[in-house]
């Protein structure tokens, strides 16, 4: 089989970091489920998947969220990048969310503080170094363990996209650095379905996006606010996706979403919660992938049924 | 167990694209073994782009001949247009106009991808002569190096002059590439050099975002002097 999935936890350092070794679909209003799978490229280049999802909740608060990195294909250490951006965004976001919905007295000054923040973690984690698994260190000939345990490497090698929802109480915020698409589904008057939230930020070519590590980092990163419920209509759901899903479920033409995305969320809002990820797990690798060379990654979080 | 989604509730978006001009010099001094040659390196660039799965579809090829200056097909990919045309020598070698027809070609082109969300790689012009400019107009010509200059500091576009011959005007040629020395082909190695620039291109076609296309610069030796 060409594809695999779920070697995201090898990747090491945060251990409580993104994918299968969190608890996805807790008990909340909101249920989560996310899932990655390691591209036909990357298989066939001997790299490992570098799409990287994460998803938190504090019900006391009400807060969640969920957010999803691609590691830049040419940074070879981009899966640790993509995993330092989650967990910094998600706690950053959980901290500011109120600065960053009211946009005031902050304004874009609340974006950039987030943006930084995330590159210093970065930075940080470049000067430290890096643990990767043995089997990464042979691949990429690194010394090993015993050797160096923890491996230096160039900021730019942790370049990632980032995309990001949280949500609190009936307000939610979005993020968004680069490729990739943030669609939300809503009910209700004249605006039922899944649609685009957040469109893919490419440069003029294709192999060209934004990264967390880019120097205009903070003026590419668009942001949406806005309230769960309206007079009209009520925000159900929201689906991330890097840009290998994005290939088979967004038609860049007139940026509609496929009807995979309002089934895949509607399915998240109503099954159990393994069951939900053995199914996403499926899609994901089974039908999505086949579409695409490109590492793929879906998160999702929809209010429950 | 029924499954949520199948591949019916997918879309199609069309291949992200890589346009590739070939702006080729067919004046009558190419005639005989020198436009052969040519005709065959043609033919095997269209037999191996056709053959990688991926560029098949990615690949647009577009050629324009000088002199006169044609269009001998316009950008397809070769799944819809596997068959290269036969290029004839004849006429000067008004090569301004023939690189002005080329850009032009090609900025119409990126505005249908544009016009229709399809993405597209950095466009590629290969600029081959075996002469200097005639038959054209220096002011053409003066504009048109700037032109390339200016794509090509920007990274618009990628540009590959290349001299055949011991005729071909090398300082022209290197007019239009501020930042690499024009290459001069081996004999007639027309051949070799189609295929290093199919799997150049077939590079391209795979690169996602974030992906540094280097370019391949060991195998130049199989038919450039250096």
């Amino acid at each position: 089989m060409l594809i695999t999935r779920g070697n995201a936890r090898n990747a090491g350092l945060y251990k409580h970091g993104a994918n299968k070794d969190m608890p996805m679909n807790g008990n909340s209003d909101w249920a989560t489920c996310g899932s990655i799978c390691q591209g036909v490229s990357h298989y066939r280049d001997m790299q490992p998947c570098q799409d990287r999802v994460f998803t938190h909740s504090n019900d006391m608060s009400g807060f969640h969220c969920v957010l999803l990195a691609d590691g830049a294909g040419s940074a070879r250490f981009s899966q640790f990048g993509a995993e330092i951006a989650l967990a910094s965004a998600a706690v950053l976001l959980e901290e500011h969310f109120d600065d960053l919905f009211r946009a005031f007295p902050y304004g874009r000054t609340a974006e950039k503080a987030i943006v930084e923040r995330v590159q210093s973690e970065l930075v940080n984690l470049s000067e430290t170094g890096i643990d990767p698994t043995d089997e990464t260190r042979d691949i990429l000939n690194l010394p090993s363990r015993e050797e160096l345990p923890y491996v230096p490497c160039e900021l730019r090698e942790l370049a990632s996209t980032l995309l990001a929802v949280a949500v609190k109480g009936e307000r939610y915020v979005s993020l968004h650095i680069g490729d990739g698409v943030i669609g939300v589904q809503k009910r209700g008057i004249g605006t039922s379905g899944v649609q685009v939230l957040s469109k893919p930020e490419n440069g003029e070519f294709a192999n060209e996006t934004y990264f967390t590590v880019s120097g205009n980092a903070s003026e590419a990163m668009s942001i949406h606010r806005g309230r769960i419920i309206k007079r009209h209509s009520e925000i159900t759901g929201f689906i991330l996706m890097s840009d290998g899903p994005e290939a088979s479920l967004l038609r860049k033409c007139d940026m509609r979403l496929a009807g995979a995305c309002g089934k895949l969320l509607d399915a998240c809002s109503s099954l159990p919660a393994e069951e939900m990820q053995e199914q996403l797990d499926y899609a994901l690798s089974e039908v999505i992938a086949k579409r695409t060379q490109d590492d793929c990654s879906i998160v999702l979080m929809t209010r429950r049924k | 167990m029924d499954r949520i989604i199948e591949f019916d509730d997918l879309l199609d978006n069309p291949t992200p694209r890589v346009p590739v001009v070939l702006c080729l010099d067919c004046s009558g001094s190419m005639t005989g073994a020198p436009i052969e040659e040519l005709n065959r390196g043609v033919k095997s660039f269209y037999e191996e782009v056709y053959a990688d799965e991926i560029a098949r579809y990615s690949a647009e090829i577009c050629i324009v001949t000088f002199g006169p200056v044609q269009v001998e097909t316009d950008f397809q990919t070769l799944d819809v247009q596997p068959n290269p045309p036969i290029l004839r020598a004849s006429g000067l070698t008004p090569m301004g106009e023939a690189v002005k027809k080329s850009l032009d070609v090609l900025e119409e082109r990126k505005k249908k991808y544009r016009d229709n969300g399809v993405d597209y790689y950095q466009p590629w012009l290969v600029l081959m002569t075996d002469g200097y400019p005639e038959g054209g107009s220096s002011q053409i010509l003066d504009e048109q190096v700037a032109r390339v200059s200016q794509m090509v500091q920007s990274r618009k576009l990628t540009v590959f002059p290349i001299g055949i011959g011991e005729r071909a005007d090398m300082a022209t040629l290197q007019r239009f590439s501020p930042n690499r020395l024009p290459l001069k082909l081996q004999g007639l190695k027309f051949k070799e050099f189609f295929a290093w620039l199919s799997k150049s291109v077939s590079r391209v076609s795979q690169s996602t975002p974030g992906d540094k296309v280097t370019l391949d610069v060991a195998g130049l030796s199989g038919w450039a002097e250096i």
